[in-house]
């Protein structure tokens, strides 16, 4: 994939702004569908409920896209270096059970068992780029040791979040909705990492062209692990913003989120072959997925058919991304 | 490692430790299996009793139905993760159609049916979009999981008759015949994948698409042909659990849904595609079965169960990295 969006940031490379977005409007941006998408769902969101496009109404609907937007910017850097991680969901449900119960009563303790969660992620990052496992294996099987560590710590939901962690829940500031805030921060800083570092550019470069990469000298190893170690914060983040939510813990509170987030960076422009990386467009896809959950409350459509709608969703968006690069490309 | 290597490496060093260590290389997954069997004897001698084997037999006779289902399509380097999901939804649809006065045997095939189409849409998208395969079927499962829970309403639909659960429930001269059934579509996929020219296709494009291609395989053809009968597998799976427990649920056999990966996975089959074999899903069908039923006589909570089942993805891993690793050095 080398097209004039994927160039490396060397300071010769790199086209003008200008020229990149005009490029980016004729030839078709990967990121275009999901902001149709989502500006499609706002619309008919507020054509059935016109209380939507209020302050509260655009906070509450965006509250539960917060952490689906941090863990699919996750699995966006996952996917970049031509990963996928089927733990997600696990792995924030665990933290949201730390978060609701070390957390709270040893600090010191919770913060080394997240801290730990980096290590673990780094040394995935090891054994799949070493021992060249495919990642689906061993995310998944990590998916179990998340769901038992969980259940282990708390069978049942419940618990309570530490203060602190409960405020940033509760934080309404006047003149913005909180969740625009948290959503643009961690998109800015996903961008930051993964089309304005020098590690960003290693990280799709990875995904693209290791053998290049490891020409020029870089540690694959080293970069795989660092690419683990980074979405793993990221979805730690998710985790604890999920909890400061809730103000309690459930290991099974993230259940559907490894589909949605691949779903969302799909959406967003990503491909599963790896080299890609597009943290606005992967922003937009989750929230416009996370919408999708709203709209479909709205529409009151029982919840027990949400699941099955959510899924063919999916499905046409995979379709509707097939027909438009096959469009993009004629 | 084909018998050609094998020989030659016997030829070179022939004293028996080595042969022995030749041996239990390319064996692991049995002899870790033997080892279980013996080590779960010795803290309980009543693991050897008839109705605990047969009953090890019986619960592994589902995940090993579901785990060949899910090789048919890993051998192609796809995956399909909406087996579990196909095998309830299936299961629901004959129930529903036979408590509306269709006939058993009717029933039986209805679901056998549904669960090919399932396969067949999944192999459309797949190869005609071109959509990925993980994807397609997590969001398929998604949607057939969902339906079931919508259609059943969180209920379950039980009082079945007898001649359905014929098959699940009932013995040959103090046998089980659910095992009987596990061993002859194992020994029948044995037979397709080794000696037919659709198994030879299965492995060629698996292997290198682009070679099955040029040597004339109709590629296409072959991956819809996997995915049917892959979902026909998911049907007969789902037919014997709704015999066998008596009932549809509304979470019906969602407990296989990451075992069916793991036995794959620890049998050998490679997720890159083109390699694996009958004899290892077997084997890890059965390892996983031993182990689960093992460790819950062992009175070990569920929880950790749950987290033992994830370390035996990694066992494998680590197994497939010491096999690969031992043959290098030879």
């Amino acid at each position: 994939m080398t097209t004039a969006l994927e160039r490396p940031r060397g300071a010769s490379a790199l086209p003008g702004a200008a020229t990149r977005i005009r490029t980016g409007a004729v030839q078709g941006s990967p990121a275009v569908l999901s902001i149709v998408a989502m500006i499609a769902i706002v619309i008919l969101a507020a054509v059935i409920q016109p209380g939507v496009l209020s302050m509260n109404g655009i906070t509450l609907m965006l509250t539960a896209a917060v952490p689906l937007v941090l863990a699919t910017q996750a699995q966006m850097i996952i996917m970049a270096v031509g990963d996928i991680d089927l733990g997600v969901g696990a792995l924030l449900g665990l933290v949201t059970v730390i978060a609701a119960t070390v957390l709270t009563t040893s600090p010191a303790l919770g913060l080394a068992m997240l801290a730990g969660i980096v290590v673990v992620y780094a040394l995935l990052g090891f054994i799949i780029q070493r021992r060249g496992v495919p990642s689906i294996i061993i995310t998944l099987g990590m998916s179990f040791v998340w769901l038992g560590l969980g259940l282990e710590l708390l069978p049942t939901p419940g618990g309570q979040t530490p203060e602190w962690l409960s405020a940033i829940g509760q934080w309404r500031p006047e003149l913005i909705p909180a969740p625009l805030v948290l959503i643009a921060v961690a998109t800015v800083v996903a961008w930051l990492i993964a089309r304005r570092s020098r590690f960003g550019t290693r990280l799709r470069a990875l995904g693209s062209q290791p053998a290049t990469l490891e020409k020029l000298g870089w540690s694959l190893v080293r970069t795989r692990m660092a690419a683990y170690a980074v979405a793993a914060v990221l979805l730690i983040l998710a985790g604890l913003v999920m909890a400061s939510q809730t103000r309690s813990g459930d290991v099974n509170s993230a259940g559907n989120f490894a589909l949605m987030t691949i779903a969302a960076v799909i959406l967003g422009g990503g491909n599963f072959a790896g080299g890609r990386a597009f943290p606005v467009g992967a922003a937009f896809g989750a929230i416009t997925l996370g919408l999708i959950t709203v709209l479909l409350s709205l529409v009151s459509l029982p919840s027990s058919f949400q699941s099955a709608a959510q899924g063919l969703i999916v499905l046409a968006v995979l379709a509707g991304r097939v027909i438009t690069e096959r469009f993009i490309r004629s | 490692m084909t018998f050609n290597e094998t020989s030659a490496i016997a030829l070179k060093e022939s004293f028996a430790p080595k042969k022995f260590l030749d041996f239990a290389m390319n064996q692991a997954v049995w002899i870790l299996l033997v080892l279980a069997i013996v080590v779960m004897g010795i803290f309980r001698p009543s693991f050897y009793s008839f109705g605990i084997l047969s009953n090890i037999l019986v619960q592994a006779t589902v995940l090993g139905l579901l785990a060949i289902a899910i090789s048919m399509v890993i051998i192609l380097g796809d995956i399909n993760l909406s087996t579990v999901g196909t095998a309830g939804f299936s299961a629901l649809s004959g129930v529903l159609a036979m408590k509306s006065g269709l006939p058993v045997i009717l029933s039986i095939l209805l679901i056998l049916v549904v669960g090919s189409l399932i396969g067949l849409v999944n192999g459309l998208i797949v190869t005609k979009l071109k959509a990925n395969a993980l994807i397609t079927t997590l969001a398929m499962n998604m949607v057939l999981m969902g339906a079931l829970l919508a259609i059943t309403g969180g209920t379950s639909i039980s009082q079945l008759p007898d001649s359905y659960k014929f098959v699940s429930q009932s013995n040959i001269g103090g046998f089980p015949i659910l095992p009987i059934v596990m061993f002859a579509v194992f020994a029948l996929f044995y037979v397709i994948w080794q000696r037919t020219r659709f198994g030879r296709a299965l492995f060629a494009v698996g292997g290198n698409p682009r070679g099955a291609y040029i040597a004339g395989i109709n590629v296409d053809r072959v991956k819809i042909g996997a995915y049917v009968v892959s979902g026909l597998l998911c049907g007969l799976a789902g037919w014997l659990l709704s015999g066998y427990m008596g009932a549809v649920t509304s979470s019906f056999g969602s407990s296989y849904e990451m075992q069916v990966i793991a036995a794959a996975v620890i049998g050998g089959v490679s997720l890159t595609g083109g390699k694996g074999s009958m004899q290892g899903v077997l084997a890890g069908t059965l390892l996983l079965t031993v182990i689960q039923v093992g460790l819950a006589i062992l009175g070990i909570p569920q929880t950790l169960i749950t987290l033992a089942g994830g370390l035996m993805i990694f066992a494998a891993v680590l197994i497939d990295a010491l096999r690969n690793l031992y043959n290098s050095r030879v």
